[in-house]
């Protein structure tokens, strides 16, 4: 089930939120942006949507809050009316994935939610692959110094030397192999 | 031209009054030396022997004033029967005695009218026959004697007679001529002349023996000083008439100093005559004739300064000069004693008067051109000044004309900026009133879409969660109690209720229906606010409660007011109505919450710090009473300099294109249409207070 927190300062938002979406997605909601950190830490959030004009704190002002603690979730600003400079914050700030305004449309929400989900869902795939590569990267660099050693230019290679490089070669192998996996 | 005539015909006259081939005897004439004593008879006197021959035909015995004896041989046998002419009117006394062989024969003697006396030579058969004449005179003792025939005597009288009437003629005519003028001019100098002439003429007359037709008895005092007297008169008035006419006390007023000098002299002399000492009188008289070259002398100057009058005077006065010179050298017997000789006198003074009136015609004729060149010039200066006036008339309405055609122009110019001003404006209250209306429409939008989002998205939902309990129902009531698997079926039903976690459903439509029912109530509210805010009644005053009017904008703003700043709101009950325009009101209230809302923004502060007040109160003042809306905010507040403009048009602190600066202008104009005046309390970092008063 996709994680789905929901913050906005009008409860009734809320609650029609929850019952619209309650039976596709786990969704968490909160009219207090303290309780949505929390909730974000306690739960693994894939798409964050959140009410542009609240008091105290805008959502774009929210967005930019917590960006460096979590971000991963997908993040979409939910508003009642067009409003330019938000818009433009919103994208240029606060790295919005998309700008929904009110009154939503159940089945248009649900599908950008699930898109959006998605988009989570590769970025951590991409992020986790490059992870990997970083990795071989430096195991083959490592591997590569070693050999460097051994095959000095002008002093032939010891029986020693030899199987010490039969054993590289194989851990090459090896984690050529595993990355494929 | 006429004066001209009358000269001329004057000089006719003397000619004709002067009898040519007439002879003087004076050369048969003998004289003696002494003065005779009464105690000598005439016969005696006859025969003395001391008898002197005088050499002249006319003698001149000078002017002794005593008595002289005179002798005069006569042939009975050609001069009997003739008359002994004496020709000298001024005598003072003249005795003709005829001695016949020895004895005297009282000859008779003639009065000729007053003038000349003449004695008839007996007509006796004398042997022989002389004649003593006795004269005594005042003044210069002249001898111009002859013999003639009665009738040559007559008929030269009456021409001698008919000369001085036409004399006289001239004489009374310049007086008429030169009195009527001064009463009809005024000018004095006439009657100085006019007193000139008459004195001038009386003279002549007087002189010429005409005193008893004058009207001075010839046996009076005054007829045997009548020389010494018209003497002092002519000098006199010869005196003062050049100092009036010559205006000397302007052209040469040293001499005319001098000439009162003469007056005096004159008067000198007249105390003389008074005195009987007639001689000394006539030395005074002849001594003032020296004022004559002062005369001519002051004339001379008068006339180089440009007084042509002057010009006519001296002429008249070297006429009579002339004339007197040829009458003394004709006494003296330079020049022979004849009628045009003896007629000098007068005729020159008939000149003179005549060559004097010219004068007085000129210098009349001169002030009247002066004056007429015055007034020439005063017509020239005034030509000139209309002239200029209507130069400058036409400069002034050429240049007024300019003006006005500048002034239309400037006119028409302002007209048609102010037309645009008023259009810059329309368009620019049109544009704050879109800006409210822009606000407006956000405010609501964003009022309207939260419950609008929560009531269709809940509708859907509780669609569903609905749909889910009357499955269950469904099931719950498809139970037959009959059937042998109602346990079983029972269980299926609670399942069923389980998996689609009915209490949380149940929980959930109560939730929705809360929802629903509060965004319904919302909208509605919401809706209504705008119904009252957005009264465009027009300029129509209607009763409107302000606490409601304040609520709906509240409504309006409530959005934008929520997420910047808390709201205290304070509104009084049992306010009364005021009578105002809604609508404008309305914005008025908004634009001033909006301001309080941007001023608590500008300070940075959390939401929570942040308060906008809305309060309204009912005060009572001396019997009026008034509805206070006062708005306040904790806001940056505004200096002095700032608040003292907030009302100007286009005054604003927001950057540019952030507002229109009309917003409080406009909210200026729509408070005073109320006659309610705002009062604006602010400070720097402490905040602002509209109170805005409205009568009630």
């Amino acid at each position: 089930m996709i994680h789905v927190l929901y913050l906005d300062d009008e409860p009734h938002n809320l609650s029609a939120f929850q019952a619209a979406f309650r039976r596709d997605f786990r969704v968490h909601t909160t009219t207090e942006p303290t309780d949505a950190v929390a909730l974000l830490r306690e739960h693994p959030v894939e798409v964050l949507i959140s009410d542009q004009k609240m008091p105290n704190i805008s959502g774009v002002e929210f967005f930019e809050l917590i960006m460096n603690d979590y971000p991963d979730p997908v993040r979409m600003l939910l508003t009642g009316h067009a409003d330019l400079d938000a818009v433009i914050d919103a994208i240029n700030k606060g790295q919005i994935y998309k700008y929904i305004s009110k009154p939503w449309n159940e089945v248009q929400l649900a599908d950008l939610i699930r898109e959006a989900a998605a988009l989570h869902h590769q970025r951590r795939r991409e992020r986790r692959a490059a992870g990997q590569l970083a990795t071989l990267i430096d195991s083959a660099r490592g591997i590569n110094r070693e050999l460097l050693e051994l095959v000095r230019p002008g002093s032939m290679p010891d029986a020693a030397a030899w199987a010490r490089i039969a054993e590289l070669a194989e851990r090459i192998e090896f984690t050529l192999s595993e990355q494929e996996l | 031209m006429v004066a001209a005539r009358a000269i001329v015909l004057f000089v006719l006259l003397a000619g004709a009054g002067s009898a040519p081939g007439q002879t003087f005897l004076g050369r048969r004439l003998e004289v003696l030396p002494d003065t005779l004593s009464t105690a000598q008879s005439l016969e005696d006197v006859a025969a003395r022997t001391d008898w002197t021959p005088l050499s002249a035909d006319v003698p001149n015995l000078g002017t002794s004033h005593r008595e002289q004896w005179l002798r005069l041989v006569l042939d009975p046998a050609v001069e009997s029967g003739l008359l002994l002419e004496v020709q000298n009117p001024t005598l003072d006394a003249v005795e003709c005695h005829f001695i016949c062989d020895g004895r005297v024969v009282q000859g008779h003697g003639l009065d000729g009218f007053g003038t000349y006396r003449s004695f008839a030579v007996p007509l006796d058969g004398c042997d022989d026959l002389t004649a003593l004449i006795r004269v005594q005179s005042g003044a210069q003792l002249l001898l111009p004697m002859r013999l003639a025939g009665p009738r040559d005597v007559d008929r030269d009288s009456d021409r001698r007679n008919l000369f001085f009437a036409a004399y006289a003629g001239i004489i009374a005519v310049m007086l008429l001529y030169n009195l009527f003028l001064y009463f009809s001019v005024g000018d004095r100098s006439y009657l100085v002349y006019s007193l000139f002439v008459l004195v001038i003429g009386g003279t002549q007359l007087v002189l010429n023996g005409y005193a008893p037709v004058l009207g001075v008895h010839p046996e009076s005092w005054a007829a045997g000083r009548m020389t010494h007297l018209s003497g002092i008169a002519s000098g006199w008035l010869t005196v003062w008439f050049a100092q009036v006419f010559l205006q000397l006390k302007d052209y040469t007023p040293r001499l005319n100093k001098v000439l009162y000098g003469y007056v005096g002299l004159y008067g000198v002399a007249l105390v003389l005559v008074v005195a009987d000492r007639l001689p000394e009188a006539y030395g005074v008289i002849n001594f003032c004739a020296l004022a004559i070259p002062l005369l001519i002398y002051a004339s001379v100057s008068a006339l180089r300064q440009g007084y042509r009058p002057a010009g006519y005077f001296l002429l008249a006065f070297f006429v009579f000069i002339a004339a007197v010179v040829v009458f003394v050298l004709k006494d003296v017997g330079v020049i022979p004693y004849n009628a045009w000789t003896f007629y000098s006198l007068p005729a020159g003074s008939a000149l003179e008067v005549v060559l004097l009136s010219l004068a007085l015609a000129s210098r009349i004729n001169q002030l009247k051109r002066e004056s007429a060149e015055a007034r020439e010039e005063q017509l020239r200066m005034s030509q000139l000044n209309e002239q200029l006036v209507r130069e400058k008339n036409t400069e002034l309405e050429k240049r007024v004309r300019e003006r006005t055609i500048d002034l239309e122009r400037a006119n028409t110019e302002l007209n048609t900026a102010m037309g645009e001003l008023r259009s810059a404006q329309d368009q620019l209250v049109q544009s704050e009133k879109l800006a409210s209306i822009g606000q407006l429409t956000a405010g609501i939008a964003h009022e309207l879409n939260n419950p609008i989002n929560f009531v269709t998205s809940s509708a859907h939902s509780l669609r569903r969660d609905i749909d889910d309990v009357n499955r269950i129902v469904e099931g719950a009531l498809a139970l037959d109690s009959g059937s042998a698997a109602l346990a079983e079926e029972v269980k299926a039903v609670q399942q069923q209720a389980v998996e689609l976690d009915l209490a949380y459903t149940q929980r959930e439509i109560a939730e929705l229906l809360t929802g629903i029912e509060d965004g319904a109530r919302r909208t509605s509210e919401i809706v209504r606010g705008l119904r009252i805010f957005s009264r465009m009644d027009g300029d129509v005053f209607l009763l409107a409660d302000v606490n409601e009017l304040l609520e709906s904008t509240l409504v309006i703003l409530r959005s934008s007011i929520k997420e910047h700043t808390t709201l205290a709101v304070d509104l009084a009950g049992g306010l009364p109505p005021i009578s105002c325009q809604p609508g404008r009101l309305n914005q008025v209230f908004m634009n001033v919450l909006t301001n309080a809302v941007h001023a608590v923004r500008a300070t940075g502060r959390p939401v929570e710090a942040c308060q906008v007040s809305v309060r309204t109160r009912l005060v009572e003042d001396a019997g009026n009473r008034w509805v206070e809306v006062r708005i306040g905010d904790n806001g940056v507040g505004m200096d002095e300099a700032t608040r003292s403009q907030i009302f100007d048009p286009f005054f604003t602190t927001k950057e540019v294109g952030e507002g229109t600066g009309l917003g409080l202008s406009i909210a200026m104009g729509i408070l005073t249409d109320h006659g309610a005046k705002p009062e604006v309390h602010s400070e720097l970092g402490v905040g602002t207070s509209f109170i805005l008063s409205f009568p009630a």
